[in-house]
C-alpha cells in the first residue's frame, strides 16, 4: 500500500471535515483565478476597445482625456475641431480614411454620436473585428438612427421604433429635440465596447436637429420643421473628434506629429493603444488591490486547511502510532501529512478551476451583454502558475502538522498518551 | 520609399515655415530621457530616436573646446552606425547607416536653448514574422541616460514601454 | 527460521532509560528472551512495561546500555534502520484500537508487511498469495472468511479487532511478537481463547513472544514470567 492511497483512504474516512476544507480552498482558488481572469480579460478587452484605428484626433487636451470623451464617452470635450481642419486631415496623403465623431446629445442616458456610415466600416474592436448588425442596416435617411446592443436591451427597442433625442447629456430639465424624431434603422451586435451604449446618427442629422438652436436654446420664431430642414445645407461647422486610419503604419508618428503641430488649431493626435495603456495604468492600482485581496483569501483558505489538519492531528495520534508499530519511520509520518495537505489543496484547486470554468461557461453571454466583458474559458499561463503556487503553498502548509507529528512520534514512542 | 519620405513633406506643408525647424522634436525635451519610436509594417522597421544633447554629450551648445568637439563627433558616429539597436536575430533585419540630425549644436544656435540628436534607422527585415523584439543598448552607449520612452506601432496596435536603466528589451509582440 | 544463529532473541545489558522531564528511570540489568521463547511480563501500572516494549521495538533509544535483538545491537543502528528492523522482524499488538478504521480487515493485516519487502515476500510471493496468507491467518485466529471480507473494520467487536491485530503482527513470520496488554479489553472467556490461538500461531512460526499483562492468571500459558517493579511475580509458572 503506498502512502498516497493510504492518505486518500484516511481522507475519505474524515470526509465531512475534508469536504469543508476542500470547498474552502476551492472557493479561494476560484476567487484567485477569477480575479486574474477578469483582470487580464478586462484589460485585453479594454486595450482593444479600438483596434485598426491608427490615430484618434481631438482638440488639444490630455491623451487620456481625449480618449475618455471620444471613445468612452466619459466627460465632454473642452473644444471642437472645425470642419475645415477635419477636411485638411482627411486630405493628408498618408491618410487612408477618417471617421468624424460629433458628440453632445443623448437619449435616455445613452450618448448620441453623429458620424458617417464609414463608422460601421472602419471602427474595429478586439482582434480587428468589425461592427455587425443583429438587425437592420446603417442609417440612410437623415432621421435614421443605429443603436448599440446595450441600448436595445435596456430600452427594449427594435427596428422601426421612433425615438426623440435630448439636447445635451440629459438631466432633469433637458430640452428635447421633439420636433425631429428618429427612426431606428439598425441594431448593432454586442461588442463589449462603449459602442454598445451609443446611438449613432449621421453628422447631417446632428446639424439638422440644431439648425434652429443657438447656445443651447431653440430660437423662438425661427423653428425649422423636420421636412424643411432636409433642404438646407447640413455640412457641419465642427466635430468633436475623429478616427484616422493610415495607409501605412510607418507614417503613424509623422502624421501624429504633423497633426499635433497643425498651425491653425490646437489639436491632439494620440495612438489609441498608447493612450489606452496610460488610462489602464491609472486603473491599475485598483487592479492590484483586487489581486492583493484574492491572494489574502487564498492565505485564509490555507490557514483554514491548516487549522483543520492540526485539529485532526490529535485524534489521529492512534493512526500514527499504528503506522510506527508496523515499521513506518517518523519521516514517513511527516510525508503522509504533507501528502495529505497537498492532496487537499490539489482537490481544492481542481474544484476551484472547475467552478470557474462552469461559472465562466454559464455567465459568458451574460457578462458580455451586461458588462461588456469577454472572458476566456481556458486558463492562461499565469493562472497555471498561480495554481502551481497554491499547490506548492499547500504542500508547505502540510509541513507544519507534519513536523508536529514527526516530533511527537519520536518522543512518544508507541504509546498514545491522550 | 515614397511612403517614408512623404511624412516629412506633410510636416513641412503643415508647418509652412511658421515653426523654426529646430523645434521639431519627437517628444518633450527631458534631460535623462530619450524617446524612441518604433514602427513596423511588412518588411519595414523604422526606429526613430531623439536623445537630449545633455545625455548624449553632456552639453547643449556649440562645442567650445576640442574635447567637446570630439565628444560631439563620437556621439554622431555612435548614432550613425547604430550598433546599440539590435532587432530580434531571427528577423534578419539590416539597415544602412543613418543620417544624424544634431539640433542646437551649430554656431548660430540660439544661446541657452536646448540641443538634441534626432536619428531614424530604416531596416528591411527578411523574416518580419520573427520580429518580436528589439534590444536597445542606449544605456551602455550613453552612460548619462536614465530612461527611454518607447512608442511602438505594429500590426498588433500601438503600445508604450518605458525602459529604465539598465533595461534593454523591447517587446514588439503583445 | 532465525537467520541469526543461536544468539538470544532479545538481550538487554545495563539498560537504562529516562523519559525527558521525568525522574522515573527504567533500569534492566539483565534481560533476555531465547529464540521462540514465550515470556510473560507483569508489573504495576507505571512500572515501565510499555517503555521497555518501546525500547525492544527500537522506537525508543536507550539512555545507557544496550538492547540487542536477533544479535543486532540497536545502538549501532540509526533511527530509520531500527524502523526498518522493526518492519522486518517484529510484530506489535496494542492494548486496543489497533486498526486503521479506513482500511478493511485484510488490508489492516497486510499493513504488517507494507514497510518491508523481505517480510512481504515471506508472506507470499505475489499480492494474491499475501492476501491468501492474511485470510489464512485470520481464519486460524478464529475469524471466518465471510466475516473478514464483508465487515468494515469499525464494525468488528473488540475481540475480533484484537485478532486482526495479532494477524497483522504475525504476517510474514516475524521472529518476535510484542504485545502490550492485548487482552485487557477482552472478557474472561474471550481472553483465554484468544491467548491460546495467539500462542498456537506463534509456536507454528517459531515466533518468540514478549507479552505484557497485569492479569497474573494468564501467566500459566507462558514459558517464563518476569516482574517489573516492586510486586513479586507471585504466580510464576516455569
Ligand atoms: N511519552 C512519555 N513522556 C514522558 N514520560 C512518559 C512517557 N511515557 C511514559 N512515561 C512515564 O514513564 C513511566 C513508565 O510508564 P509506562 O512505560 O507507560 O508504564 P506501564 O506501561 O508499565 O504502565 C511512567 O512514570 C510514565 O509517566
Ligand atoms: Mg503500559
Ligand atoms: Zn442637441
Amino acid at each position: 500500500m503506498n502512502l498516497i492511497s493510504l492518505a486518500l483512504k484516511s481522507l475519505r474516512q474524515r470526509r465531512t471535515g475534508v469536504l469543508l476544507t476542500v470547498v474552502t480552498i476551492a472557493l479561494s482558488v476560484f476567487l484567485l483565478l477569477g480575479v486574474e481572469r477578469v483582470r487580464v480579460d478586462a484589460r485585453r478587452g479594454f486595450s482593444s476597445t479600438v483596434s485598426g484605428t491608427d490615430l484618434v484626433v481631438g482638440a488639444r487636451s490630455g491623451p487620456v482625456n481625449l480618449l475618455l470623451y471620444a471613445i468612452f464617452h466619459v466627460g465632454e470635450a473642452t473644444n471642437n475641431i472645425t470642419w475645415k481642419t477635419y477636411e485638411d486631415i482627411r486630405a493628408m496623403p498618408e491618410v487612408s480614411w477618417t471617421v468624424p465623431l460629433s458628440l453632445g446629445d443623448s437619449h435616455r442616458g445613452f450618448r448620441v454620436v453623429g458620424t458617417t456610415t464609414d463608422f460601421f466600416v472602419h471602427y474595429h474592436y478586439g482582434a480587428k473585428q468589425a461592427l455587425s448588425f443583429t438587425r437592420g442596416a446603417p442609417f440612410a435617411d437623415l432621421y435614421d438612427a443605429v443603436i448599440g446592443a446595450e441600448v436595445a436591451r435596456q430600452l427594449h427597442y427594435t427596428v422601426g421604433d421612433s425615438i426623440v433625442l435630448a439636447h445635451g447629456l440629459g438631466g432633469p430639465a433637458t430640452a428635447l429635440h421633439a420636433d425631429k424624431p428618429f427612426r431606428i434603422k439598425g441594431i448593432l451586435a454586442p461588442t463589449g465596447t462603449p459602442v454598445d451604449a451609443t446611438i449613432a446618427v449621421s453628422l447631417e442629422a446632428i446639424e439638422a436637429i440644431h439648425v434652429d438652436w443657438r447656445g443651447g436654446m431653440r430660437l423662438p420664431g425661427l423653428e425649422a420643421s423636420a421636412e424643411s430642414t432636409r433642404h438646407m445645407d447640413l455640412t457641419p461647422t465642427a466635430i468633436t473628434a475623429c478616427l484616422v486610419g493610415l495607409k501605412s503604419r510607418l507614417s503613424s508618428f509623422a502624421v501624429q506629429r504633423a497633426i499635433n503641430e497643425y498651425p491653425d488649431e490646437a489639436l491632439l493626435a494620440v495612438l489609441p493603444g498608447v493612450a489606452l495603456g496610460e488610462l489602464w495604468h491609472l486603473i491599475g492600482t485598483a487592479e492590484n488591490a483586487l489581486r492583493a485581496v484574492s491572494v489574502m483569501v487564498v492565505l485564509v483558505g490555507m490557514s483554514g486547511m491548516l487549522t483543520a489538519l492540526l485539529a485532526m492531528l490529535n485524534e489521529r495520534r492512534r493512526e500514527m502510532a499504528i503506522l510506527r508499530a508496523v515499521g513506518a519511520s517518523a519521516r514517513t509520518v511527516f510525508a503522509l501529512l504533507v501528502i495529505e495537505s497537498t492532496l487537499l489543496t490539489t482537490f481544492g484547486a481542481v474544484l476551484g478551476c472547475l467552478l470557474l470554468f462552469g461559472v465562466v461557461a454559464i455567465g459568458h453571454d451574460y457578462l458580455l451583454a451586461n458588462a461588456g466583458l469577454v472572458l476566456e474559458l481556458a486558463p492562461s499561463a499565469t493562472e497555471w502558475w498561480l495554481l502551481a503556487a497554491v499547490i506548492v503553498l499547500g504542500a508547505f502548509a502540510g509541513a507544519i502538522p507534519g513536523a508536529i507529528a514527526y516530533r511527537r512520534s519520536l518522543n512518544d514512542g508507541l504509546q498514545v498518551r491522550l | 520609399m515614397k511612403l517614408r519620405t512623404a511624412p516629412f513633406l506633410v510636416v513641412l506643408a503643415l508647418a509652412a515655415g511658421r515653426l523654426p525647424a529646430e523645434e521639431r522634436h519627437l517628444g518633450p525635451h527631458v534631460h535623462g530621457q530619450a524617446t524612441l519610436q518604433v514602427s513596423s509594417d511588412g518588411p519595414a522597421l523604422v526606429v526613430a530616436l531623439s536623445i537630449p544633447g545633455h545625455d548624449a554629450v553632456g552639453f547643449e551648445h556649440p562645442p567650445a573646446t576640442t574635447e567637446q568637439a570630439q565628444a560631439l563627433a563620437k556621439a554622431r558616429e555612435t548614432l550613425r552606425v547604430g550598433k546599440w539597436l539590435v532587432p530580434a536575430g531571427g528577423a534578419n533585419c539590416t539597415a544602412p547607416p543613418a543620417k544624424v540630425v544634431a539640433d542646437g549644436f551649430d554656431v548660430n544656435a540660439k544661446p541657452g536653448g536646448h540641443a538634441d540628436f534626432d536619428v531614424t534607422y530604416e531596416f528591411t527585415c527578411a523574416a518580419p514574422e520573427k520580429l518580436d523584439a528589439v534590444e536597445v543598448g542606449l544605456f551602455a552607449a550613453f552612460p548619462a541616460l536614465q530612461r527611454v520612452v518607447v512608442d511602438i506601432v505594429t500590426a498588433n496596435g500601438a503600445t508604450q514601454q518605458v525602459l529604465d536603466r539598465p533595461m534593454t528589451h523591447v517587446t514588439l509582440s503583445p | 527460521m532465525i537467520p541469526y544463529g543461536d544468539a538470544p532473541l532479545v538481550s538487554c545489558r545495563g539498560l537504562q532509560f529516562k523519559w525527558p522531564g521525568s525522574e522515573a528511570m527504567l533500569s534492566m540489568d539483565d534481560f533476555a528472551v531465547a529464540p521462540g521463547e514465550r515470556m510473560f511480563l507483569c508489573g504495576p501500572s507505571g512500572s515501565g512495561k510499555s517503555t521497555l516494549l518501546g525500547l525492544l521495538s527500537g522506537v525508543l533509544r536507550a539512555t545507557h546500555g544496550e538492547v540487542t535483538v536477533l544479535g543486532v545491537p540497536f545502538s549501532a543502528l540509526s533511527a530509520s534502520q531500527r524502523d526498518h528492523f522493526r518492519a522486518e522482524h517484529l510484530g506489535y499488538v496494542f492494548q486496543q484500537f489497533n486498526l486503521l478504521p479506513f482500511l478493511s480487515p485484510v488490508e489492516n493485516v497486510l499493513l504488517g508487511c507494507a514497510w518491508s519487502p523481505a517480510r512481504a515476500t515471506r508472506a507470499g510471493t505475489t499480492q494474491q498469495a499475501q492476501r491468501a496468507e492474511a485470510v489464512r491467518l485470520l481464519d486460524s485466529l478464529g475469524l471466518v472468511a465471510q466475516l473478514v471480507e464483508r465487515s468494515r473494520t469499525g464494525n468488528l467487536s473488540v475481540g475480533q479487532q484484537q485478532r486482526v491485530a495479532v494477524a497483522r503482527a504475525l504476517i510474514g513470520g516475524p521472529q518476535l511478537l510484542i504485545a502490550d496488554e492485548p487482552t485487557s479489553a477482552l472478557d474472561a472467556d474471550n481472553r483465554d481463547a484468544f491467548l491460546r490461538l495467539l500462542l498456537a500461531e506463534c509456536t507454528r512460526h517459531g515466533t518468540g513472544v514478549v507479552f505484557v499483562s497485569h492479569d497474573m492468571n494468564l501467566a500459566r500459558h507462558f514459558d517464563r514470567a518476569v516482574s517489573l517493579g516492586d510486586r513479586p511475580p507471585s504466580q510464576m509458572v516455569a
